[in-house]
């Protein structure tokens, strides 16, 4: 079953074209990355998500909704947490939480305490005097007391210390365990690689790359470090070679995953003395996405 | 490093930040305050302005202006002081209390000042610079109000009663320059400091009322009361400035010390905690849009029920001044079934309407605000309907329509009854029905803001401008020929009937309503279909 799917979705701000056929899947029970640069178009995809935003075209549902019609049908199901958190300077952190808990539902009192002990908010304070952190975890409160079957969260750890990140964690793995989806959207890379079963990549509001991270890992290239017994000749003239460095009886350079095969096989010709292969890290991964010219 | 390190620097800095708002605040004030002596001297003439002095004695009048000095030789100048120094005193009051919290409490509240004091720059500069730059422009303005009111030239109004006049001003202003940073070291946030600054001025000005009207210490305790001892333009008494600015010196001085004394974004007063828990009664949109809109609904409830009962009280001697007044008696018209009173009332019936629009513009745009801010997209996020979010809101201005409107003919009845001589000559059904006649014309403002907001958010503000003209409209139309009359039909207020001069027209209030419904019913079609954005 999918909880969600996006269908060649774009989105016009008049002439600015912020989704050009945004396409994505998320399954029932999956804890979904969706990751991006700034500008990307992650919160409009969010914003269509939630039908805040009308799509110019294409055709979003959750739940096997539609997006637009059926939003408060699907809100039922669904809790979220913007990306910034704006409150209400007059009203408390406590009021709040209660506010967005009753609004998607009904309440589940000694849950809401429970989680408003784990993140040490003071929910007695006015939200005008709340730091950035302190109002998303107003909003991450709200959001996990609430009984949800997808959560949407937009950057939700921006503001939040090392140790509020980890009971967020905890929170978004309780979920999982329970079955429930989560759509993140986030730039902590550890905390993509912990939680997320699936990622999906968004670059000038197109998904460049979506599947698990094993699967995109091969598609990126690998660090060869060799070290022969001669010279090796003519790599660089071989296809799928970037990055050669020579170092003291050795190279280094990266690889396509495809190329790799035929460039073992070649390197072995020139008497191998020591061969090591990193598979890529997530940042790599990432700038190969985030930056501009591929 | 000493404590005033930079000082100058930074008043500069503050000089460069404030040039336009101040500016403005210096034009604007500037302008009316010495603008208004001509126009004022060309309606009111010299026999009405004889029988407004009696008026201006009673004591309903008494306790909105404060005390009448010269009333038995009441010259231009001293009828221009008696009804104008108070209210200009205040605006210049209001002026400094925005001032000192954007330059104080509210720059630390946003963590500018930190960076600031991160920088070579002294404990209490922040506050030095503040307080010289409003001293210098307060000097500023008394010296350009003085100028400009020794300009106009009437003979009642030399150069030393002038300067008094702008000294006057500009020494209140350094009062409540000095109270306000007092307050914003005694209140971590910005939004108390500003908060009990008005209070404050509230309080002062209510001492001064009642001071005037039987316990003179208590006038001279309150900087505003004292302000008017002056007596500008009759007496000319110069030592209640010097008092004045005394006062503000030792002020400023006890709030040197405080600042000297406190951590930086910490208070004396600490903010007090709230609810842990909401209420039941939050707990739906409803109740959220109650909760954000409540305290400003009460307030406006509070200003229209004294609006009207300000109004009401100079009715008492308005036959009086209206048959003494060529200009008030074209303005009102003629009909001779009715008394000037009854006609005045009606006027103000007209204007009190125009007045109610205020609040229920503000009420729309809060909606937007609301949206600008992101809080409309966490809302509608849950399971809460577009239309029934816009409902919270739209229904608001809808009941509030009705309770301003009921708030200023209450005050305006009660203040009536108390001074008319004969109070029978303006009943209470009759001056209800002439008040809520108004409330299709209400409708119809709501209407085109609700359409706005629906269809052209962005353009929203533009309500302001049709409320502008609206409200012109209403003055102008009463007098004639000056614009065609088609203009004046183009607003909502034309097809009101007049109470009790005109005859009841129910077509004309069918026709408003119905219009008002299918603007506002536009208005959520359009919600409902479009993007909820900040932009």
């Amino acid at each position: 079953m999918l909880n969600l799917e996006v269908n060649n979705v774009t989105k016009h701000f008049g002439k600015t074209k912020a989704l050009r056929g945004v396409n994505l899947r998320v399954n029932e029970g999956e804890v979904f990355a969706y990751i991006g640069p700034n500008g990307a178009g992650k919160s409009t995809t969010i914003r269509i998500m939630l039908g805040i935003l009308q799509a110019t075209s294409g055709e979003t549902k959750v739940f096997g909704k539609d997006a637009w019609r059926d939003s408060v049908e699907i809100h039922k199901r669904i809790a979220y947490v913007p990306g910034d958190v704006n409150l209400w300077s007059n009203l408390t952190g406590g009021e709040v939480i209660d506010l967005f808990i009753s609004l998607r539902g009904k309440a589940d009192k000694a849950r809401r305490d429970k989680l408003i002990d784990a993140f040490s908010l003071d929910p007695t304070k006015k939200c005008r005097t709340y730091s950035k952190g302190n109002r998303q975890k107003v909003a991450l409160i709200a959001a996990f007391a609430s009984e949800a079957d997808l959560y949407i969260l937009d950057e939700p750890t921006s503001g939040l210390d090392p140790l509020m990140e980890q009971v967020f964690q905890e929170c978004v793995l309780e979920q999982k365990a329970k079955g429930k989806g989560v759509f993140l959207s986030s730039h902590i890379l550890s905390e993509v690689e912990r939680l997320c079963d699936r990622v999906g990549i968004i670059r000038e509001g197109e998904v460049v790359e979506a599947g698990t991270l094993a699967e995109l890992r091969h598609l990126t290239r690998y660090k060869i470090s060799a070290k022969t017994e001669r010279t090796i000749e003519g790599i660089d003239k071989m296809e799928g070679i970037f990055d050669i460095t020579r170092d003291e009886g050795g190279l280094i350079f990266d690889v396509e995953r495809a190329n790799m095969g035929e460039v073992i096989a070649h390197i072995s010709s020139f008497g191998i003395i020591s061969l090591e292969s990193a598979p890529p890290t997530l940042e790599d991964l990432f700038m190969k996405h985030y930056e501009k010219e591929v | 490093m000493g404590n005033f390190d930079n000082t100058i620097r930074i008043a500069f800095f503050i000089l460069r930040r404030e040039r336009v708002i101040s500016a403005m605040w210096i034009i604007l004030l500037v302008a009316i305050v010495a603008g208004l002596a001509a126009p004022m001297g060309d309606v009111i003439e010299p026999a009405a302005r004889m029988s407004l002095g009696i008026t201006m004695e009673n004591p309903a009048m008494v306790g909105m202006m404060g005390p009448v000095y010269g009333a038995c030789n009441y010259t231009l100048g001293a009828m221009y002081s008696n009804t104008m120094l108070l209210f200009s005193a205040m605006a210049v009051a209001i002026m400094n209390i925005f001032l000192v919290v954007r330059h104080t409490r509210a720059d630390e509240e946003l963590g500018r000042y930190e960076v600031l004091r991160s920088l070579p720059v002294g404990r209490m500069s922040n506050l030095g610079a503040t307080m010289i730059f409003a001293t210098d422009l307060n000097i500023l303005i008394s010296v350009l109000v003085g100028l400009g009111l020794y300009a106009f030239g009437d003979y009642s109004m030399g150069l030393n009663g002038s300067m008094l006049y702008g000294a006057a001003m500009g020494v209140t202003g350094l009062v409540f320059a000095a109270i306000t940073a007092l307050f914003a070291q005694l209140f971590p946030t910005s939004r108390a400091a500003t908060s009990y600054a008005f209070m404050a001025m509230g309080i002062f000005y209510i001492m001064r009322a009642a001071g005037d009207l039987n316990a003179e210490i208590l006038s001279l305790i309150s900087p505003l009361g004292l302000v008017l001892r002056t007596q500008v333009y009759v007496n000319d008494y110069w030592w209640p400035i010097f008092v004045l600015m005394a006062i503000s010196v030792v002020i400023t001085l006890v709030a040197f010390k405080l600042n000297s004394l406190r951590d930086i974004d910490q208070g004396f007063i600490p903010q007090r905690s709230g609810r842990a828990e909401a209420k039941r009664s939050l707990l739906s949109p409803f109740g959220l849009a109650k909760r954000l809109l409540m305290g400003g609904v009460a307030t406006w409830v509070i200003v229209m029920f004294l609006l009207g009962a300000s109004y009401g009280s100079i009715l008492g001697d308005i036959d009086d001044f209206v048959a003494n007044n060529e200009f008030y008696q074209m303005l009102l018209g003629n009909a001779d079934d009715f008394s000037f009173t009854v006609l005045f009332a009606a006027m103000q019936n007209a204007m009190m309407a125009l007045i109610a629009i205020v609040p229920l513009i503000i009420i729309v745009l809060r909606a937007r605000g609301e949206e600008k801010e992101g809080r409309t997209e966490a809302v509608l996020a849950s399971a809460v309907k577009r239309s029934t979010y816009l409902a919270c809101f739209v229904g608001m201005t809808f009941v509030a329509s009705v309770i301003m409107q009921l708030a200023n003919t209450i005050g305006l009845y009660l203040a009536a009854i108390a001074v008319l001589p004969d109070p029978s000559e303006l009943p209470l059904d009759m001056l209800l029905q002439a008040n809520l006649v108004y409330l299709p014309a209400l409708w119809v403002m709501i209407g085109i803001a609700t359409l706005l907001l629906g269809a052209s958010p962005k353009a929203i503000s533009a309500i302001w401008g049709y409320f502008g003209f609206a409200f012109l409209m209403v003055f102008i139309g009463r007098l004639p020929d000056i614009l065609p009359a088609w203009v004046g039909h183009l607003t909502p207020f034309h097809y009101i009937p007049e109470l009790p001069m005109d005859d009841m027209n129910w077509l004309s209030m069918a026709i408003l309503t119905t219009i008002a419904i299918c603007l506002t019913a536009a208005g959520f079609f359009f919600y409902n279909r479009r993007d909820i954005k900040p932009n």
